[in-house]
């Protein structure tokens, strides 16, 4: 090769590379799975529109897809929320159809099952979790090809009911890769039978990880409470992976039950992470080992635990389910594993060495002595902080009930947002504050915050989704008092903190609830869904 | 990148011609430079968690800009150390003529403060610890504790450490 052959092959060879990198910068825009990523983080680390303070504001709709009117059994809405690859947008509904959108223009690419065929669906409809597709769905490479994972009921199995397994389909066309077996069993419609298995995906997305989807087993609304489970298939071929066992309470195979994995599961390095649902359901004695209530890091390849995190004992079980999941958070004070209870309290734990033995705790916000014990004046029952948190950095979103837990009781959180400074002493625990506008209050107000370099988008329960400038990026509309019952004109000589109340960027009206959904923030768009049948894409 | 300085490198071995390698990587630097521009352009940066450290302390009270947010539920600040709310109070009737009232207290760290009680009192200590004093008897308390306080007996509470002291009373005045 002569030097006059070079500029081609370089030309040649830098355009290659710029092409990659494009793609890859394009690929890395994406929102493969619930909450963004593995680690649950809800955080598009990549900048965009979406992270610029001054394009924020122009924020508009630019298409609206509605989906099909539900046949009978089935139930408007989507509780799950939109995945993004390649400009594709890929969501399960209600009505029991898995759909893929153009992303550019919302128009439908293909769905799943086809409109002739039956929609998958459960004949145990109580709550949202039993509506079709409440969960969102994962992107995921098979054998070289792209391919999107999702669960749903179906009544082709088992006692044709409606058991629960895991789908996966080609991402283009929509073709079946394959079923998984019966993941969550349905096998009766008595309610509160105990003789039947009442089981039920609802609201766990499945992850991939390592060659296999993991996926979370809870109930049809406590009817009554399941043994909860995790259970992983092989990705290649769906079947269920023998090595690996996780059950709640008990052993897998006696008829105790409690500790439902109703969210997300994460993972990270050789672990996965949960958290679980309540154990006490009116039998007389406490199931042995009783894993509910708790936030667990579990061998990825056994399901083993590692450790496990439980502030509540079983006598002051009032069913606060440990739904959100857990955010495995990488910081300047190392790997922190946190998740809010539904009893409104956020625990952060130092994630530690892979073996066997107890978490270190962090802290928890409020701050309190752990375990929780009767008498100590607090409440652990059936309130609403449900959602996942959003990690940036050192900093961690999400509902939470507040410095007046205890004394207002759980519901004043309940359309609030905070951010706290994970790896700070406690004094400089609370970052911000703000009541986020357009949420009502009541005990369904706030979906999932996600966030991209700061700047934090959240869905309301009257339709409104709300974008907050952290105050690192934007000045804060003013300073408010750490605790939520105390005025800001008295707040520091009684003892508290003045934080700053962030900056509302955008409030912007769209139709239907959002408390299911999280927005998703994609190649500097945002898709959300909401729970009067529709996706919306918006952009500066 | 590297490729092409790579590809460089084996250039100037094989012609050994400065000249043109010099040429060449120009060419190269302003190829490294539009796709600079051009990530830039895209928004394909990862700043993932860079300026995420605690934010700057806020500013002394009366500097301080406050936000328009009002509790639902606010404390009154009785004195400098001392907030009350009542929360729920049911006024007396000529059939029950007992007035019954659920207040919350909170006080300041490190201070002391002299609870005005209009009736016979439960307390319930819901967060920080310090000491009552009531009539000439002093207690430790803690979060969790309760006491009693009789009918027209005074009480002071001390809140100790770093965090203000929060009780719940329950109280009743007879006719």
């Amino acid at each position: 090769m002569t030097s006059k052959d070079h500029p081609p092959l370089m030309t040649l060879s830098i355009g290659m590379l710029l092409l990659f990198c494009f793609a890859s910068c394009e690929r890395e825009q994406e929102w493969h799975s619930f909450h963004h990523d593995s680690r649950r983080t809800s955080n598009q680390p990549n900048s965009s529109a979406l992270s610029d303070p001054a394009k924020v504001p122009g924020l508009a709709v630019r298409w609206t897809w509605t989906a099909p009117t539900p046949g009978p059994g089935g139930q408007a809405g989507f509780r799950a929320s939109p995945v993004i690859h390649d400009n594709i947008v890929y969501i399960g509904n209600g009505n029991g159809y898995f759909y893929a959108l153009n992303g550019d223009t919302g128009a439908l690419l293909w769905q799943y099952p086809a409109a002739s065929s039956p929609p998958l669906l459960t004949q145990f409809q109580c709550n949202p979790s039993s509506y079709g597709i409440a969960s969102s769905a994962t992107i995921t490479k098979i054998k070289g090809n792209d391919a999107v994972i999702f669960a749903a009921p179906d009544q082709s199995i088992g006692m044709h009911l409606g058991d629960s397994r895991l789908f996966a389909l080609d991402a283009k066309t929509g073709a079946e890769i394959w079923k998984s077996p019966v993941i969550a069993r349905l096998t009766g419609l008595t309610f509160g039978s105990k003789t039947e298995f009442h089981e039920n995906i609802g609201y766990s997305s499945p992850i991939v990880f390592k060659n296999h989807v993991y996926v979370g087993v809870a109930d049809h609304c406590d009817s009554p409470i399941q043994k909860g489970r995790v259970v992983a298939v092989k990705l290649e071929t769906g079947a269920i992976a023998p090595a690996f066992s996780y059950c709640s309470t008990g052993t897998c195979a006696d008829s105790t039950r409690g500790g439902g994995v109703w969210g997300p599961v994460a993972a990270e390095g050789d672990s996965v992470y949960i958290t679980t649902g309540n154990t006490k359901s009116g039998d007389p004695t406490e199931p042995s080992p009783n894993n509910g209530l708790s936030m667990m890091k579990l061998n990825r390849s056994t399901g083993a635990i590692t450790w496990k995190f439980q502030p509540v004992p079983w006598i002051m079980d009032g069913d606060p389910d440990w739904a959100a999941g857990a955010t495995v958070m990488s910081t300047s004070c190392g790997k922190v594993v946190i998740s809010t209870m539904k009893d409104g309290w956020t625990h952060a734990l130092d994630d530690g060495p892979p073996v066997p033995g107890p978490p270190s705790r962090r802290w928890s916000y409020p701050s309190v002595t752990i375990p929780f014990t009767p008498g100590d004046g607090t409440v652990h029952g059936d309130t609403r902080y449900l959602r996942g948190g959003a990690a940036w950095g050192d900093v961690y979103v999400a509902m939470n009930g507040g410095l007046n837990l205890i004394t207002s009781g759980a519901a004043g959180g309940f359309k609030r947002l905070h951010a706290f400074n994970v790896c700070a002493a406690e004094a400089d625990r609370l970052r911000w504050l703000i009541d986020v506008p357009n949420a009502s209050g009541t005990d369904y107000s706030l979906g999932y915050p996600t966030i991209t370099n700061g700047i934090v988008y959240i869905g309301t329960d009257t339709g409104h989704l709300v974008v907050i400038a952290d105050p690192s990026l934007v000045p804060p509309a003013g300073f408010r008092c750490s605790n939520p019952d105390v005025p800001n004109a008295t707040c520091v000589s009684l003892g508290y903190k003045l934080v700053p109340q962030p900056a509302v960027l955008a409030n912007i009206a769209l139709s239907g609830r959002m408390v299911y959904n999280e927005p998703v923030l994609a190649n500097g768009r945002v898709y959300v869904a909401t729970d009067a049948n529709n996706v919306y894409m918006l952009s500066p | 990148m590297t490729f092409a300085l790579a590809a460089l490198k084996l250039d100037l071995m094989e012609s050994g011609d400065l000249k043109k390698a010099k040429t060449r990587l120009i060419y190269i630097s302003l190829f490294a430079a539009f796709s600079a521009i051009a990530f830039q352009a895209t928004g394909c940066r990862d700043s993932r968690g860079r300026g995420t450290g605690p934010l700057p302390p806020p500013p002394p009270q009366e500097q301080a800009r406050l936000s328009d947010y009002h509790p639902e539920k606010a404390f009154s600040q009785i004195s400098s150390e001392l907030a009350t709310r009542a929360v729920f109070a049911v006024e007396p009737t000529a059939k029950d003529p007992y007035h019954v009232e659920v207040q919350d207290v909170i006080v300041a760290p490190g201070k002391e403060a002299s609870i005005p009680v209009q009736g016979a009192a439960t307390f319930e200590v819901r967060a920080g610890g310090g000491s009552a004093t009531i009539g000439a008897r002093s207690h430790e308390l803690g979060t969790g504790s309760t006491f009693i306080v009789p009918e027209g007996e005074p009480l002071k509470i001390v809140a100790k450490g770093d965090a203000p002291m929060t009780l719940r009373a329950y109280v009743v005045r007879g006719p």
